[in-house]
């Protein structure tokens, strides 16, 4: 699904943990691209290998005792090859990251001012007082009451989704190309939540940054994301563009996913959509198709052969399904799309 | 926090009062009769009833118990301690011209157990699990275990006796300090650095070390300025009952090393059976420990911001 030259193309990406059961293998050969600008969704149960893609690409992941492979290309320079320096540059430089959880992800000891100041002079040469300017523009443009005096106060004087405002300006205060956004949302209340993402929205395209929105919630991407990523069992299982993924997925997988979505006009007698049973372990991985003991429309081949991501002829996009676009969505799919 | 200092003032109030209690209660129920002693020590001879009535009366002992007890804290509160038994001199201003020597070891020494504990927990914490962990975890469970007035005979006939580099006893110069702060540095390092490892271990865990390493700053300041700053509280909660033990506790390696400080002078009151001096040195060295506690909460006010913070207005933000 590459347009153009993408910003970032992640290629076969295996994190691997060691622990005391065995190999954990959280991501197990996830490819995709992200092209600059782009607004990419990644969506999937919780133990999908969401969020440690995140750290992986970013370098968070501590190695060892765990390991990275593969490629993460980024601008054209593969990130796991480089220098930790380099690496350092990067980070936070030219991707940003911000996380679940605001309440925890401020130092407590320190005033955002300073730690926002601490990022801009950490990649870029400038004066202190002009890092503090900038940390109180972004500040107010993130919309912080009161930037000026606020730019001293510490977290714990600012709600939830003030210190994820906060955080969107620290993670945006060296332009980044790229803002990596974990489950930004998860731990805000919904009007906040839907603050936030207008506020990443509204930013992101201002500045032309990319985003690659981590969440679990299908239906959060729906007003943001251009293109979805599907994730299950550490690997890309479905991906295509968001109306694509929300009309015509083929993966049963997303099916489940978007069946799973609560509507509002629903009669209260009908039972929650779940997917049954719980996500594979990661160490104790399902041969095959990953998705197969869960998957209603698992046949004989399902257990024997792991169906690559592409697109099948039946198909418009890639979905990792050996009958993708040759079966029946549920009928309450019907239901939560329209 | 204004508020919150005088509240931390208040509280020792109480505290205060039940060490004089307790001091009071130790020095007047003990066996023996100070004035009797004090003669015999005086004089070589048993007192006759004059002489023992006047003896009594100018140490304040023929006054009914409680209002003793009453007019000592009176006394006390104005820097007052009575007189000694001993020597005749008033007890304040003896515990005062020994007290310096006692903060010069226990400075050293608590400066010993920090050089040495810090650097040794954050490289333990940072290096969890590795042979450098494992290395130091063992040094600690040693260095914790061995009591100090052993370390203080082994540092004396290494040090002293065998090698001859260092003196093993007196206050001096410099050179005498060295052994007597390593004696009683070292067990407290140990705590220290565990202490170090564990609170530093707890930090790495949090969200806003991850934060740190995304903004793409170097490990070492992410170390220093996230990790081990947000660590602080505690290791300095650990450093300050640390000196104030050293302070009030540090009579045994005092004693070994001839150390001219309160914890001798407190032995030796006791060998003498100078009880105005015995309740003195416990009111003295019980007051030192309660004022490091309140120096060390106040010093919470500047390590972390949400301190100043009442109890209603806590439950209002989390």
């Amino acid at each position: 699904m590459t347009v153009g030259v993408s910003l970032l193309e992640i290629n076969d990406l295996k994190t691997v943990f060691p622990s005391d059961i065995g190999p954990l293998r959280a991501v197990d050969g996830a490819s995709f691209s992200v092209a600059a600008g782009e607004r990419v969704g990644i969506v999937g149960e919780s133990g999908s290998g969401k969020s440690v893609t995140a750290l992986s690409i970013m370098g968070l992941i501590r190695t060892p005792p765990a390991s990275v492979s593969g490629k993460v290309v980024f601008k054209g320079v593969d990130l796991l090859k480089v220098g930790s320096k380099q690496r350092q540059r990067v980070r936070g430089g030219q991707i940003g990251m911000i996380f679940q959880n605001p309440l925890n992800c401020l130092n407590p000891v320190m005033t955002i001012g300073h730690q926002i100041v601490e990022t801009i002079l950490a990649h870029e040469e400038i004066p202190k007082a002009e890092a503090r300017d900038r940390a109180i523009s972004l500040l107010q443009r993130v919309g912080i009451p009161d930037p000026s005096r606020s730019v001293d106060e510490y977290p714990h004087k600012f709600s939830g989704g003030m210190r994820q405002r906060v955080m969107i300006a620290m993670a945006l205060s060296c332009q980044p190309d790229l803002l990596i956004a974990d489950e930004p949302t998860t731990a805000l209340d919904v009007t906040i939540q839907a603050q936030i993402v207008d506020l990443l929205m509204s930013i992101c395209e201002e500045e032309n940054t990319a985003v690659v929105f981590i969440t679990h919630d299908l239906a959060i991407l729906a007003g943001f994301a251009e293109r979805v990523l599907v994730m299950y069992s550490g690997r890309i299982v479905e991906e295509g563009p968001v109306d694509t993924i929300y009309y015509g997925a083929t993966h049963p997988y997303t099916w489940g996913l978007m069946t799973s979505i609560t509507r509002l006009d629903e009669s209260r007698q009908d039972r929650l959509s779940t997917i049954s049973g719980n996500p594979p372990s990661a160490v104790f991985q399902p041969s095959g198709c990953p998705f197969h003991p869960r998957c209603r429309y698992a046949e004989e081949i399902c257990p024997r052969e792991i169906p690559a991501l592409v697109v099948h002829k039946e198909d418009d996009h890639p979905s990792a399904c050996h009958f993708a676009g040759a079966l029946v969505p549920p009928a309450r799919l019907r239901q939560v799309q329209q | 926090m204004i508020g919150y200092i005088a509240r931390r003032i208040a509280y020792l109030i109480p505290i205060w009062l039940g060490i004089t209690l307790l001091a009071f209660a130790l020095a007047t129920f003990a066996p023996g009769d100070p004035a009797r002693n004090y003669f015999q020590r005086t004089h070589g001879r048993q007192p006759n009833p004059t002489e023992l009535a006047q003896v009594r009366a100018r140490f304040e002992l023929d006054e009914p118990i409680p209002q003793r007890y009453l007019g000592w804290v009176g006394g006390a509160v104005q820097g007052d301690l009575g007189l000694s038994f001993s020597s005749g001199r008033p007890v304040a201003d003896e515990l005062l011209n020994r007290f310096p020597a006692t903060l010069q070891l226990a400075a050293a020494a608590t400066l010993i157990a920090v050089a040495v504990a810090v650097p040794i927990g954050v490289l333990a914490a940072l290096k969890r699990n590795s042979w450098v962990d494992q290395l130091t975890r063992g040094v600690a469970m040693l260095g914790a275990s061995i009591p100090s007035f052993w370390l203080a005979l082994l540092l004396i006939i290494f040090f002293s006796v065998k090698l001859q580099l260092l003196p093993s006893s007196g206050r001096g110069g410099f050179d005498h300090l060295i052994l007597p702060a390593l004696a009683l540095g070292l067990g407290d390092a140990a705590i220290i650095a565990r202490l170090t490892r564990s609170s530093l271990l707890e930090v790495l865990g949090e969200d806003y070390v991850t934060t740190a390493r995304a903004k793409g700053i170097s490990e070492g300041r992410v170390v220093v300025r996230h990790v081990l700053r947000n660590s602080l509280a505690a290791i300095v909660t650990q450093v300050g009952l640390a000196f104030g033990f050293l302070l009030a506790y540090s009579a045994i390696v005092e004693v070994i090393f001839v150390w001219p400080g309160i914890g001798l002078l407190a032995v030796e009151a006791i060998g003498q059976r100078d009880y105005n001096m015995i309740q003195g040195f416990v009111v003295f060295a019980g007051t030192i420990f309660v004022v490091i506690n309140l120096v060390v909460d106040l010093l919470y006010l500047w390590l972390d911001p949400r301190v100043t913070l009442g109890p209603q207005e806590r439950a209002a933000v989390a």
